[in-house]
């Protein structure tokens, strides 16, 4: 409830009529400096108060904990009905005055006698500030309560983001040292046999090792297939040679050389030699995929010890566009952005944010061969936080997926080196809830659209 | 002779060439044909089947886009022409629901989980292969060197 709503209740005949008749008399009339005390936490209050200008506010000091500001009285607003009527009379706040303030009041011992005409009439005209007093509690109440929810749903979901990034870091740490051995030792040693294969072999062969090792295996599963039966179409060979010769892509004439010659052994060793090659070539690719999952595993992990300073979130929206280029070559990014939206945060962390955005949505447009991939990336300033929109043309999100999108392990993703675990989205969220920020996603067929909102600072 | 096949379908190339080097042990007796995606395999084993041939054994990933490896061998496990195929799958990604799926429906004979083993790997194929064989009445005399022989003799008791 808003004091404004407060001062409102109050107003009207019933207001007019305390005010002229309990709260008028010079002598109940007290000017307040700023930190005077009119009521005591736990001490018999016997009367009301009027605050007729300046500001009061209600303290409550629960057993072994911080005071706590519980409401604020605006003029024309009353103090101490709670504890005037009630039988025990005790005040359940303290109330201070946080300014310069004068306040009337009215003494238990000023009011007439029960049943008498006066005393009627001050009970119909108290009636209403008692009313708009539980009322007032009540919204309290209500207010405090979605507020603890809130908070607990908050600090649930921090804690949770809190363990899970301790565990990543972690594992992060263990992986880290052990994946770069692995990716070193593997150029390493693919060095080592590149230089011994190209001084050993014959070049027809060794031709062949570099194949594997720089391109892998380049034909399709059912690409080899059909150049396998074209193969056997034209030259007499077994499944498995043949198989072999079109792994290894090899040019017509020269097969036709070779089984001209009789030398179907080299067939043999070219493919040996290719097969060393592949190896080294995927096991180059999977180093790097894994230096890839562990690097965005720390990503997700890592604690910011980066200092805060003041940038504009366009910039580091045009600064993460600069970064993905190569995956955005193909797809038309518009960009409708204004300037001068300064936020105070890590402005890497943000500029990651907008990568993980981009680059989702990048992908997604590649993987389905959308027609005319467009990515729009729109910024607009609101009254109290600033909102970036991530729009893509794609597909849309399959809504069995939607509702844990932002869950670490939820990929659609699955091929070779652009695989990101799925830790991307969960990377946005944790960076943007951290900076006090949220995110949503709205999908549907060729309509979806991530939107950051980030209050201002 | 009709050919034996073994199918493996496996979306990431690298994964797919560690399966083919391991299981090049059979090379020779038996065919194998690689997949990048489940409706390639499809294609395959309708133009396997189109020949008289037999499809021995499948190894499948399951997280594959497009469809995955529990429900491709739970439809293939629908078609009476693949039902004694044997159907293993391969993955370290499987969630127990798509596992106790896939065993209800009686999709899989093996489940094996990545990363795994070369031997291990051989052994299974070998052991479904052989069971495959003499479920089919196919003579087992000319794959005998990659058969599982203990399986073997218990099947012929």
């Amino acid at each position: 409830m808003t004091d404004a709503q407060h001062i409102k209740e109050h107003d009207g005949p019933s207001q007019s009529w305390l005010k002229e008749n309990l709260f008028s008399n010079p002598d109940q009339r007290m000017v307040l400096e700023k930190g005077d005390i009119i009521l005591t936490q736990g001490v018999q209050n016997q009367r009301l108060y009027y605050l007729e200008s300046g500001q009061l506010s209600g303290y409550y000091q629960p057993e072994n904990d911080e005071v706590m500001n519980l409401f604020t009285i605006k003029p024309h607003m009353l103090a101490g009905i709670y504890s005037f009527f009630y039988s025990k009379g005790s005040s359940y706040t303290t109330v201070k005055a946080d300014k310069p303030s004068i306040v009337y009041y009215f003494d238990k011992s000023d009011l007439s006698e029960e049943g008498s005409e006066q005393h009627n009439e001050f009970l119909k005209h108290i009636l209403p500030s008692i009313v708009n007093e539980i009322y007032f509690r009540q919204m309290r109440l209500v207010q405090s309560t979605t507020e603890k929810h809130i908070a607990l749903k908050q600090l649930y979901k921090a804690e949770k983001m809190a363990t899970l990034g301790q565990l990543a870091a972690g594992l992060a740490h263990e992986l880290n040292n052990a994946i770069g051995v692995l990716h070193n030792k593997t150029n390493w040693i693919t060095e080592k046999v590149k230089a011994y294969f190209s001084s050993q072999l014959d070049k027809n062969v060794y031709k062949y090792f570099e194949k594997g090792l720089q391109n892998g295996q380049e034909l399709s599963t059912s690409e080899l297939r059909s150049r396998k039966k074209a193969i056997q179409k034209k030259v007499k060979m077994d499944d498995i040679a043949a198989k072999k010769a079109a792994r290894l892509d090899i040019e017509d004439q020269e097969l036709n050389q070779i089984i001209h010659n009789g030398n179907i052994s080299d067939l043999e060793q070219m493919s040996n030699f290719w097969e060393v090659g592949l190896a080294l070539h995927d096991m180059s690719i999977a180093a790097d995929h894994t230096s890839h999952v562990v690097k965005s595993i720390k990503e997700l992990g890592a604690q910011d010890h980066k200092k805060a300073e003041e940038f504009d979130l366009n910039v580091s929206i045009s600064k993460a566009l600069a970064l993905v280029k190569s995956l955005t070559n193909n797809i038309e990014v518009k960009l409708d952005l204004e300037t001068n939206m300064l936020i105070t945060a890590n402005e890497g962390k943000f500029i990651q944010v907008w990568i993980n955005l981009i680059k989702n949505a990048a992908e997604v447009l590649i993987q389905n061969n959308t027609t005319d991939p467009e990515i729009t990336i729109t910024s607009l300033t609101r009254s109290n936080e600033y909102d970036i929109f991530v729009h893509d043309n794609g597909p849309g999100i399959p809504t069995d997926i939607m509702t844990n999108i932002f869950q670490p392990e939820m990929t659609t993703k699955v091929s070779g080196i652009s695989f990101g675990m799925g830790l991307g989205l969960s990377i946005v969220e944790r960076i943007v809830v951290a900076a006090g920020g949220s995110v949503t996603v709205s999908s549907e067929p060729g309509n979806t659209t991530f939107k950051v909102s980030i209050p201002k600072s | 002779m009709e050919k034996i096949y073994i199918l493996c379908i496996e979306d990431q190339s690298e994964v797919l060439h560690s399966v083919l080097e391991h299981l090049s042990f059979f090379e020779g007796h038996i065919t194998i044909e690689e997949c990048e995606s489940t409706a390639e395999a499809k294609q395959l084993i309708n133009e396997i089947d189109g020949e008289g041939d037999y499809v021995g054994v499948i190894v499948s990933d399951h997280a594959m886009p497009v469809q995955t490896g529990v429900e491709f061998l739970i439809e293939l496990n629908n078609d009476f022409r693949f039902v004694d195929t044997k159907k293993i799958l391969l993955t370290g990604q499987a969630t127990h629901m798509d596992t106790i799926q896939a065993i209800n429906q009686a999709a899989i004979d093996k489940y094996i989980e990545k990363p795994w083993k070369k031997e291990h790997l051989v052994e299974l194929v070998s052991t479904m292969l052989t069971e495959f064989i003499i479920k089919k009445g196919i003579p087992y005399e000319p794959f005998l060197q990659v058969l599982d022989k203990p399986r073997l003799f218990e099947l012929l008791k």
